[in-house]
């Protein structure tokens, strides 16, 4: 055979077999899952309370404690993340500081959750004085996901083009008719798919919420948002280190992990139907 | 034939307005830009005349461009560019540090190279600078839609269909809207960039024809590197290279008689 041709031919084996694994990973994790989980999974499970020492009974508290969360590290980040975007791409003058800020944002993308958590306890929790709640684990969860938010909406903003914006100075807007009505709804679509993958990370996270928001088990459902919640993330991992009945526990836990994983990949599904529906409207 | 009537027309009709006084709407006095260390524009001065069309010709990168953008201050969008000189506009300096850019674009309409419809209806797209400008009756809107649409020689094609996305149209239609646009929010002077760089040859004639028909209402300046359009279209011409304004004359003194080698040398299509 040509000596080319075989190059080429391990050249595709390679890449191929690499999709391959990233692939056969995440069925392995999600096979894994669903076969332990699917068997304490039903209606039940989903919308009664835990009873007997976390040894039977449902996990309505740490579902709905995981959506009152993430929640609320939306409201917090969403508007932030957006704000912060249009001004580092339409407004600050591109130099020295708006460069610094950008690292820093990069930065932030980059620490390790648990350090959130930490940061969350000192100025949420103890300076603030929210307490261990929902609030305080919001607000951490949301700074958490601000730096993926504002990159989202930064290239959201940066690929609407240029041409848009001449069209609309030159019929006498200002600066922010130009923004607010022909670059915000043109880069709507990229900051809603990039801001509700955050989202999903958000909802999956356990560390920043460990010293601010979660309890392992509370009597009543959460009433206001200083209220302390249970969450899926820790849930699981309570099940699993804590208790004396780790028979009955465990699979409580993969169930746990199975509305958990079904949750994050639901709202990334939303993300993906959000962006396909933008898509096949714009023709920019 | 036509368009050698059309212009022993004007010729008369000049001399006679250069015995009483011409009226010049612009008039850029000694205008230089830069970006960052390039002085694309240099020293250039002329004057605009109302109700005509000057056209601005020259070979590639020689800053007719950059000239046009400067009249209604686009230029300013752009990050590094350094503006020294006059614009007057009506006698009025748009440069001078009081004066409000959005009242400036307002009053100088823009038309770009390449169509930029926006991503919505034909409706919404004419109805954008008027709603901007603060237009909120809609009997009103519907009315100077209907009105810039017939001035843009559009009306006909699409009154059916004003729901309709922009992005739907031809090319040439497209182009149209975008001028219809301009034109809704009543401009004194509208400038085009090459309007018809992107078009087919019967979509061109169009907006010629178009062009002809709207100096009677606003001020026109064009940027063409078509320079037989320039001379098709054009009451005035203004050559530029290299940044700087070599010859400024009635067009049909510079496409006869002009009074400088190069002017010759470029238009007999020596270079450029």
């Amino acid at each position: 055979m040509d000596i080319r041709k075989t190059k080429e031919f391990i050249g595709f084996g390679v890449l191929k077999l690499a999709a391959v694994i990233v692939l056969l990973a995440l069925f392995t994790i999600l096979y894994f899952v669903a076969v332990r989980g699917i068997k304490v999974i039903n209606w039940e499970f989903l919308t009664q309370m835990p009873r007997s020492g976390m040894t039977a009974g449902g996990i309505l508290p740490a579902i709905l404690g995981t959506f009152y969360l993430t929640i609320c590290a939306i409201c917090f980040a969403l508007p932030l993340g957006v704000a912060a975007a249009i001004y580092l791409t339409e407004y600050a003058k591109q130099g020295r500081l708006v460069r610094i800020i950008r690292i820093g944002i990069n930065n932030l993308a980059g620490v390790p959750s648990v350090v959130f958590g930490l940061f969350g306890l000192a100025v949420f929790v103890k300076f603030c004085g929210f307490g261990i709640s929902i609030l305080s684990g919001g607000l951490t969860l949301g700074i958490l996901i601000l730096p993926t938010i504002i990159r989202a909406s930064e290239e959201a903003l940066m690929v609407v083009p240029r041409s848009f914006r001449e069209a609309s100075l030159a019929l006498g807007a200002t600066k922010w008719q130009t923004i607010s009505k022909v670059v915000l709804p043109n880069a709507v679509s990229g900051m809603l798919t990039g801001s509700i993958l955050g989202i999903g990370r958000a909802a999956g996270e356990t560390a920043p919420i460990l010293f601010t928001a979660v309890t392992f088990y509370s009597v009543r459902l959460p009433r206001s948002v200083f209220s302390e919640v249970q969450a899926l993330p820790y849930h699981i991992y309570a099940l699993m280190t804590e208790g004396t009945h780790p028979e009955a526990q465990i699979p409580i836990a993969y169930g746990a992990a199975l509305v958990l994983v079904s949750l994050v990949l639901g709202i990334d599904l939303i993300a993906i139907i959000i962006r396909n529906r933008f898509r096949r409207r714009k023709k920019w | 034939m036509v368009i050698e009537i059309q212009n022993s027309k004007f010729k008369i009709k000049n001399e006679k307005e250069e015995k009483i006084e011409k009226d010049i709407r612009i008039s850029i006095r000694d205008l230089n830009i830069w970006y960052a260390n390039t002085r694309a524009v240099k020293d250039v001065s002329l004057d605009i005349e109302k109700n005509k069309v000057t056209a601005i010709i020259g070979p590639s990168g020689c800053g007719k461009s950059t000239l046009i953008r400067a009249v209604n201050r686009m230029n300013d969008i752009i990050p590094g560019v350094k503006v020294k000189g006059e614009i007057l506009l009506d006698g009025e300096n748009i440069y001078d540090e009081d004066v409000d850019v959005v009242t400036i674009r307002r009053m100088v309409g823009m038309v770009f190279q390449r169509s930029n419809p926006f991503p919505k209806s034909i409706f919404e797209n004419v109805a954008y600078g008027l709603k901007i400008n603060g237009f909120l009756r809609k009997k009103e809107i519907a009315e100077r839609i209907e009105q810039s649409l017939k001035d843009a020689a559009l009306w006909d094609e699409v009154k059916d269909r004003l729901g309709d996305s922009a992005l739907d149209l031809s090319g040439g239609q497209q182009q149209r809207l975008c001028i219809a646009r301009a034109l809704a929010v009543e401009p004194e002077v509208v400038l085009f960039d090459e309007p018809c760089s992107a078009l087919d040859p019967v979509a061109t004639a169009r907006i010629e024809e178009l062009i002809q028909e709207l100096k009677e209402k606003y001020t026109i300046v064009i940027v063409t590197h078509n320079m037989q359009q320039a001379a098709r279209i054009s009451d005035f011409c203004a050559f530029l290279m290299l940044g700087e304004l070599i010859e400024f004359d009635k067009t049909d003194k510079i496409f006869t008689t002009p009074s400088k080698k190069v002017t010759e040398d470029y238009i007999t299509g020596r270079f450029g």
